[in-house]
């Protein structure tokens, strides 16, 4: 038994090695390698490939019939209705972030969109001057100092390990996982989850083809364009001083 | 799986500044705009909205041929080339250098001209400039389309020549000579640090291009 038990152990720790890049010695190399912050480069390509995969066969096709099937403003609609379902969460981690503002803008629009705007149909807060802004348990954390940890690409995209932390925060956050059974609001959650992702392929169907096509490295492209995204991302959460209170208010 | 939306579109909106936006870095003019680069992108803000709009007097073999001018009167191609290939270019010999050049202009040029049609109907509005530390500028702008939600883009100026040119451009918080860079730092470390691989890939990407192209 402790034979069969130091030979799983063994595996695993192979395999572990396996899926860690080597630390380069070469001083350039090193750089590089401390520069990209991907010390999981073997598996993270791995499951790049994998999700390639399933892009190619599954959710491409999927994104070109929605296109082809659905007129542009009823997209722009379903779009609307996704951003709006995500404002909950948005306004919790604008609250945990500190920044009350962004928090009272993620809530307005929420209020506005739910009921002018037809259960988030229309963005009827966007046409009032109130933009939609993007907020998330990952970006929240590095408001509050924690690093990103190394790069990882997950099923659901490129991530890191704070981010792929925050994600499974988010989850929580969303109204509709605490649906009660039977009212059918969980299958029309689950077809509204799967009905975002392929709306979020099609919106970008010519942009990551170009990706794929023009990249030498498309999996270095994409790692790099996501590390500067999320950079820029809490940064801009960091750097939002605006008044709690909007102008309008004290007119 | 929601929230992977919010990462899948944040990297797809990189992806589509990037690609996207690729044209008005390539753009530019700087005609009498020496020194001011919020002045520079200005014109070249002014002259790009003043080709890409002219669909009436203008065919669009003119249209390419006046924006390939003004790219190479305002870009800096030869130092956004330099900047791509990161430590390789000291290692890489004269031969491979003037090569690599050869083929990285041909590759803009195809990237500006493959996206000409999805700028109809562009305007601008200029931002403010923030200084970088080392010693660029980048102007912010926001560009307009008739169809197409507005998209924020950072325009860096260089003064490598004495004159102000466009070394970059910023979308969605992404620099794109720097995930370029990426890209091919990462190719060449895949292969070694070889640079004639990386000649070989990228000659084999500017015949494709030629092929769409005719």
């Amino acid at each position: 038994m402790s034979r069969y038990l130091g030979c799983v152990i063994l595996l695993l720790l192979v395999s572990c090695s396996s899926m860690k890049a080597p630390v380069p010695k070469d001083p350039d190399d090193l750089a590089d390698y401390k520069a990209a912050n991907d010390k999981y480069e073997p598996l993270n390509r791995k499951m790049f490939n994998l999700s390639m995969k399933v892009d190619k066969w599954i959710f491409h096709p999927a994104a070109k019939a929605y296109v082809w099937a659905v007129p542009r403003p009823i997209r722009d609609s379903i779009g609307n209705l996704i951003r709006t379902q995500n404002e909950p969460s948005v306004f919790f981690n604008d609250v945990a972030a500190g920044r009350p503002r962004r928090a009272g803008d993620a809530f307005v629009r929420w209020v506005i969109n739910m009921t002018a705007g037809i259960a988030g149909f229309m963005d009827v807060a966007k046409i009032a001057g109130i933009p939609h802004h993007g907020n998330d348990a990952g970006l929240t954390m590095a408001n509050w100092g924690v690093p990103s940890g190394p790069y990882l690409f997950l099923p659901i995209g490129p991530s890191s390990f704070r981010d792929g932390f925050g994600y499974a925060i988010d989850q929580g956050l969303s109204p509709w996982d605490y649906a009660p059974r039977g009212f059918g609001l969980l299958s029309f959650n689950w077809a509204y989850n799967l009905m975002g992702v392929v709306h979020a392929r099609a919106d970008h169907l010519d942009d990551l083809a170009v990706v794929e096509r023009d990249a030498l490295d498309p999996y270095a492209t994409i790692r790099s364009a996501y590390q500067q995204e999320r950079k820029a991302q809490a940064e801009a959460i960091k750097n939002d001083h605006r008044a709690t209170v909007p102008d309008w208010y004290d007119r | 799986m929601i929230k992977n939306i919010t990462r899948r579109r944040a990297l797809a909106t990189v992806a589509a500044s990037i690609a996207g936006t690729s044209l008005f870095a390539f753009d530019a003019s700087s005609s009498g705009a020496a020194g001011d680069p919020k002045q520079f992108v200005d014109i070249f803000g002014g002259q790009l909205e003043t080709i890409m709009n002219n669909n009436h007097s203008l065919p669009y073999e003119a249209k390419k041929k006046k924006i390939l001018s003004l790219i190479d009167a305002n870009v800096d191609i030869d130092g956004i080339a330099q900047y791509c290939l990161g430590r390789y270019w000291k290692t890489a010999s004269s031969d491979q250098k003037k090569y690599y050049l050869k083929l990285f202009c041909s590759i803009v040029r195809y990237s500006v001209m493959s996206r000409l049609n999805n700028f109809n109907g562009v305007h601008y509005t200029i931002g403010n400039v923030q200084k970088q530390d080392d010693g660029t500028d980048v102007v912010y702008t926001t560009l307009s389309f008739p169809d197409k939600s507005p998209v924020n883009v950072g325009w860096t100026v260089g003064y490598r020549q004495e004159h102000p040119q466009i070394v970059d451009v910023v979308g969605g918080g992404a620099s794109l000579r720097l995930t370029q860079r990426n890209d091919y730092v990462a190719f060449l470390r895949r292969n070694g640090g070889d640079v004639d691989i990386l000649l070989n890939a990228l000659s084999k990407q500017v015949a494709r291009n030629e092929g769409r192209s005719q």
